[in-house]
C-alpha cells in the first residue's frame, strides 16, 4: 500500500493544477460559467488529497500529522476545504485562481521530501502532538485563504481595468479578515498544546527553539492585525499586506526554520 | 500617562517590537536576547499596558453585558423602516426564534419594543483572552525566577544524590555540598530501568522506577517516570532524560590490573598506548569485546572482537586477561523544581475557553420599535460590518420594507 502514495500525490497535483487552470481561464476568456468546473475539480483534488490522508492513517495506524510530509498534506486540505466552503458561502470562486497556486506549491513539494514511514520516537507519542497540529493545519488553512484574498485584493485594486471578474474589494477584505479571526483562536490554541506538551515531554513550557519562536511571531502579527483593524480601523490594503506577512511567518515557521535554522523541531523537515 | 500607559498605540508598539526582536534572535541564533534587559522590559511594559486596557475596558463591557430593553432609544438614527403589520411583525418573531436570540418584549399602549441579542458570551472573548495572556505571562514570571533544575545519573539498585541545587530549592536547610560517594540526606533509588517496545518492535518509551528520600524520609515508593509522562512530587518534576550501559570487567595481569566500569562503545586505551579496548551493546542486547591495535596515525586494526557473556575471560595479549563482570545499565533523570506552572495551566484554560468563545459568532442586536398604527423600526447592533449587513439583508428579505 505504500507504493501507492506517489500515484495519489501526482493524481492530487494534476488535479490542483486543472483546477487552477480552469480557474485562470476563466478570468482570462472572461467566462465565469467555466469557474464552477473548476471548483468541481478542485473538489476532487481535495477527495484525492483526503485518500491520500487516510491511506496515510491507515499505513501508519494513527492520525497522519507526525512529519512534515503528513502535515503539508493535511495543510493542503485545509486550505482546499475552507476554500470550498467559504468560496460557496461569499461566492468567492475566481479567488480560485490564486488558491489553487498554493495547494500546488504544497503539493510539488510533498513530492521532495521523504515519504516513507518511519517510527516515531518516545517524545512524539503523544496525543499532545495530535492536538497542538490539527489546531496548526486549520490555523494554517485559515491564514492561507486569507493570504489568497489579499494577494486578490491587491491585484484587484492595482489593475487599472478593475478586474471585473474578481469579487468586489469589500468582500475580499472582509472575508480575509474573518479567516484571520477565525485562525487566530486555533493559533493561541496551536501554542498552548504544544507548550504544554513540551512540558510534559521536555521539562518545559518555552525553550526559544527557533520553530516555537516563530510561532510566536506569527501569532503576534496576526494579533497585530486584528487590533489595527478593529480598533484603528485598518482596512483594505495595509490590511491586505499585514495578512501577506502573517503569512510569510507562516510558511517561515513551517518550512523556513526547520531548513535555515537549527532546534528541537527540525525533524519536521522530514 | 495612565492613557497612554494603556493605550493601544502603546499595544501595536511593544507587539511589533517584541516580534521584530525576536526575529532577529532567531536570524542571529542568539538565544540570550530572551532573557536580555531590553527584551524582558518590553514583555514587563507589555504586561502593565495589557493590565491597564484591560481595566479601562471594564466598564464598557459592564454597560454591553447588561444592555437590555431600556437601551432602545426613541430616535430614528440607524433605523430601517418596515411596514407595520400583523405579518411583518410574525416573520420578524419567527426570524428572532429561529436565530435563536434572546428576546425581550414590552408592550405600552401606542407600541410594541422588542431588544433581541445574541452571542453575549462572545463579548466576554477578548477580555478572558487578554487576562489569560496577563495569567500565562505572570506564571511565566514565577517559573523563570523559580526553576531550579539538575540531572541525577543512576545505576540500576543504587542510590543518586539529587542536585545540590535542587536539594536547597526543596527547603533542605542542612544541604551542603558533599564528597563524592557521599550519601545526602535526598536521594533516588534507581529501582529498574526499561525500554519499551511497541508491538512493531520500535521503542516506545524508556521507564525508569525509583524510590525518592527527602530529608531522610522516603516520601516516594516506586514511582514511575517516562518520557511524555513525568512523575510529579509536590513541586518537583521527574524526568526521564537519557539512559545507556556501562561495562563492568576486571583486567588481571600486566600493568592495566584492576576493575574498571567502562561507557558503551568508547575507546580505552591501555597502558601500552597502543591498544584501545571497546564494549559495545548490540541492538538484540548483546555485549561486544573488542580490541583494537592503534598506529601513530590513528589508524585502527581489529585485534579481538568477539561477543562476551558475564563471567567470560578473554585474553587480550600475553599474560594478560579481561573479564567480563555484568553491564551496569544506567538512567538520567532530570529533576525540576518550580512554581508557577499551575498559574501557567490555569491561563491556558483560559485562553482555551476564551478562543471558544470566538468561534461563537459576534454579538449582535436588533432593537424593535412597532408603532401599533406605523411602521416597524428596525435596528442591527454588531461591531463586525460583514455580520451586519447580512442581518440587514435578511431582514430586507424577509420583511416587507416601508
Ligand atoms: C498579543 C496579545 C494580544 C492578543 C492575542 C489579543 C487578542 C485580541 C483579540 C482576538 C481581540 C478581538 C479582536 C476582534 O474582535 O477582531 C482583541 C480585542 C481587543 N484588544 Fe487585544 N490582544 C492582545 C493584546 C492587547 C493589548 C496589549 C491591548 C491593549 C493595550 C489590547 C486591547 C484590545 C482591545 C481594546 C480590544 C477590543 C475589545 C472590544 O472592544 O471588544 N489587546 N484582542
Amino acid at each position: 500500500m505504500e507504493q501507492l502514495q506517489l500515484p495519489l500525490l501526482w493524481a492530487m497535483l494534476c488535479t490542483y493544477i486543472a483546477s487552477f487552470m480552469l480557474y485562470a481561464f476563466s478570468i482570462w476568456a472572461k467566462r465565469p460559467q467555466i469557474r464552477a468546473f473548476g471548483s468541481q475539480i478542485a473538489w476532487l483534488g481535495m477527495v484525492l488529497n483526503g485518500v491520500l490522508m487516510v491511506l496515510r492513517a491507515l499505513l501508519i495506524n494513527g492520525i497522519p500529522l507526525n512529519n512534515g510530509f503528513e502535515f503539508g498534506m493535511c495543510f493542503a486540505f485545509a486550505l482546499v476545504l475552507t476554500f470550498n466552503i467559504v468560496e460557496r458561502k461569499f461566492d468567492l470562486a475566481a479567488v480560485g485562481v490564486f488558491v489553487l497556486p498554493i495547494a500546488v506549491v504544497l503539493s510539488i513539494w510533498l513530492l521532495s521530501v521523504d515519504m516513507s514511514i518511519m517510527p516515531l520516537m518516545p517524545a512524539l507519542r503523544s496525543y499532545w502532538l495530535s492536538f497542538h497540529v490539527t489546531a496548526a493545519v486549520i490555523a494554517y488553512g485559515t491564514f492561507a485563504l486569507s493570504f489568497a484574498l489579499s494577494i486578490a485584493y491587491l491585484i484587484k485594486e492595482k489593475s487599472s481595468i478593475k478586474e471585473d471578474s474578481l469579487p468586489q474589494l469589500q468582500v475580499l477584505d472582509e472575508v480575509s479578515y474573518k479567516m484571520i479571526f477565525i485562525g487566530l483562536p486555533f493559533l493561541t490554541i496551536m501554542l498552548i498544546t504544544g507548550a504544554v506538551w513540551a512540558e510534559y515531554a521536555w521539562g518545559s513550557f518555552w525553550s526559544w527553539d527557533p520553530k516555537e519562536t516563530w510561532a510566536l511571531i506569527t501569532w503576534l502579527v496576526y494579533a497585530f492585525y486584528l487590533h489595527v483593524r478593529f480598533i484603528k480601523g485598518w482596512k483594505g490594503r495595509k490590511a491586505a499586506l499585514l495578512s501577506i506577512i502573517g503569512f510569510a511567518a507562516v510558511i517561515f515557521t513551517f518550512i523556513g526554520v526547520s531548513y535555515l535554522l537549527p532546534g528541537m523541531h527540525s525533524y519536521l523537515a522530514g | 500617562m495612565l492613557k497612554f500607559l494603556s493605550s493601544i498605540g502603546l499595544a501595536l508598539f511593544l507587539i511589533a517590537s517584541m516580534a521584530g526582536m525576536a526575529v532577529i534572535a532567531t536570524i542571529v541564533g542568539n538565544d540570550s536576547v530572551y532573557t536580555s534587559v531590553p527584551f524582558l522590559g518590553l514583555v514587563v511594559a507589555f504586561w502593565l499596558n495589557l493590565l491597564l486596557c484591560t481595566i479601562k475596558l471594564l466598564p464598557q463591557l459592564k454597560i454591553m453585558w447588561r444592555r437590555n430593553i431600556t437601551d432602545i432609544t426613541d430616535t430614528t438614527l440607524g433605523y430601517d423602516c418596515y411596514v407595520g403589520n400583523e405579518e411583518n411583525l410574525a416573520q420578524l418573531h419567527k426570524y428572532l426564534q429561529k436565530g435563536k436570540y434572546h428576546i425581550e418584549e414590552e408592550q405600552k399602549e401606542t407600541q410594541t419594543k422588542i431588544f433581541a441579542k445574541k452571542n453575549k458570551l462572545s463579548l466576554l472573548a477578548p477580555h478572558m483572552l487578554h487576562v489569560a495572556i496577563l495569567i500565562i505571562l505572570l506564571g511565566g514570571a514565577v517559573i523563570f525566577m523559580t526553576t531550579t533544575s539538575g540531572g541525577v545519573f543512576g545505576y540500576v539498585d543504587s542510590e543518586s544524590n539529587l542536585p545540590m541545587s535542587v536539594r536547597q530549592a526543596i527547603g533542605d536547610k542542612s544541604a551542603e555540598p558533599i564528597e563524592r560517594g557521599e550519601k545526602s540526606d535526598d536521594y533516588l533509588s534507581v529501582q529498574d530501568f526499561q525500554t519499551v517496545y511497541d508491538e512493531k518492535g520500535q521503542i516506545d518509551n524508556w521507564v525508569t522506577r525509583f524510590d525518592l528520600t527527602i530529608d531522610q524520609q522516603q516520601v516516594v515508593t516506586n514511582g514511575e517516570t517516562k518520557v511524555n509522562a513525568p512523575y510529579r512530587y509536590q513541586n518537583m518534576m521527574i524526568y526521564q532524560n537519557s539512559y545507556g550501559n556501562h561495562y563492568e570487567a576486571i583486567i588481571t595481569g600486566g600493568e592495566d590490573a584492576g576493575g574498571y566500569v567502562l561507557p558503551d562503545g568508547q575507546h580505552n586505551f591501555l597502558a601500552d598506548g597502543e591498544k584501545t579496548l571497546m564494549f559495545k551493546g548490540l541492538s538484540d542486547g548483546r555485549v561486544l569485546l573488542k580490541v583494537f591495535k592503534v598506529d601513530t596515525e590513528g589508524a585502527e586494526e581489529v585485534l579481538i572482537g568477539q561477543v562476551v557473556e558475564p563471567g567470560d575471560i578473554v585474553a587480550i595479549e600475553e599474560g594478560v586477561t579481561i573479564e567480563y563482570l555484568r553491564s551496569k545499565p544506567y538512567t538520567i533523570l532530570e529533576v525540576k523544581v518550580s512554581k508557577g506552572s499551575g498559574i501557567v495551566l490555569f491561563g491556558f484554560l483560559l485562553a482555551c475557553v476564551a478562543s471558544l468563545l470566538f468561534w461563537l459568532g459576534r454579538y449582535r442586536e436588533i432593537m424593535v420599535i412597532a408603532e401599533n398604527e406605523g411602521n416597524i423600526a428596525i435596528k442591527v447592533v454588531c461591531k463586525n460590518k460583514m455580520v451586519l449587513e447580512s442581518i440587514q439583508k435578511e431582514l430586507d428579505q424577509q420583511l416587507q420594507k416601508g
